[in-house]
């Protein structure tokens, strides 16, 4: 398995979902976030006890942003030729194989995958069930 | 490859072409790869573009059992396509391999940028070849060292 680069530790400032306000009170108002923008809103005015609204300051730090829990960044493959890119960059992106790849083709990309010491996050997808029958 | 000037074919062809691979995202998520044989790090950069440059090095697999293809291009049959590359196979041992690629692309002036990427290919292509002979074993990945994070 390639090990990655990446050495800071990742952070998540908030895990939890920005709930829209009173979206518990009325079926019609979905939990979606939208910003409150009445005159009156305790939300809007962030009165103490209220539901927080998402800002700027709840990003993650730009070094860590858009990695996954196994310290690589993600790279969509369909085919062995778009895996071949990561020849070079295995230590920051791993693959994921797009869904709609057949079996067949799965198992050729994570054959040369591995080859090229390229992780691949869902190289057991599709051949679990075949093996098992 | 062509007898445009380079910096004229980049403009032209970094937008869109059909060896660009994107993938969208804002910021740092977006990615751009690009498929091309003589681009060592498949960046969609003008230092490593394929297209753009008089002067390209491609490392490849050959084919045949462990032998690497190192090919530059000739800058003065930039019209003839055909007789476009300067090839040589490699399949002697990592460090003679690493000694001609080093000359070649290095140290006779040619890229001496890209020297140390050609090298680093190099040793991409030869550990990739080297599993695919013997199988994937744990000896020859990299150790799963666990991550010292703070």
């Amino acid at each position: 398995m390639a090990v990655p680069l990446l050495t800071k530790k990742i952070v998540k400032k908030r895990t939890k979902k920005f709930v829209r306000p009173q979206s518990d009170r009325k079926i019609s108002v979905k939990p979606s976030w939208r910003r409150p923008k009445g005159i009156d809103s305790r939300v809007r005015r962030k009165f103490k006890g209220c539901t927080l609204m998402p800002n700027i300051g709840y990003g993650s730090d730009k070094k860590t942003r858009h990695y996954l829990p196994n310290g690589f960044k993600k790279f969509l493959v369909h085919n062995v030729k778009e895996l071949e890119l990561l020849m070079m960059h295995n230590r920051t992106y791993c693959a994921e194989i797009a869904h709609n790849v057949s079996t067949r083709k799965r198992k050729e990309i994570v054959e040369r995958a591995s080859q090229l010491d390229v992780v691949v996050t869902n190289s057991l997808a599709r051949l679990r069930s075949q093996e098992d029958e | 490859m062509a007898t445009v000037e380079g910096p004229l074919i980049w403009e032209i062809v970094k937008k869109n072409n059909c060896f660009l691979v994107k993938e969208f995202g804002r910021g740092t998520a977006s990615v751009r790869f690009s498929k091309e044989p003589n681009n060592l790090y498949n960046l969609n950069s003008f230092k490593h573009s394929g297209l753009a440059n008089k002067k390209t090095v491609s490392i490849q697999a050959d084919g045949k059992d462990n032998a690497v293809l190192l090919a530059t291009t000739k800058s003065k049959k930039q019209n003839k396509p055909a007789s476009l590359l300067h090839k040589s196979v490699l399949k002697k041992e990592f460090s003679r391999m690493a000694k001609v690629v080093a000359n070649q692309v290095g140290d006779n002036y040619y890229r001496p940028d890209l020297k140390k990427a050609a090298l680093a290919r190099l040793s991409a292509v030869h550990r990739s070849l080297k599993i695919a002979k013997s199988g994937v074993k744990k000896k020859n990945r990299q150790a799963t060292r666990v991550r010292g994070r703070k």
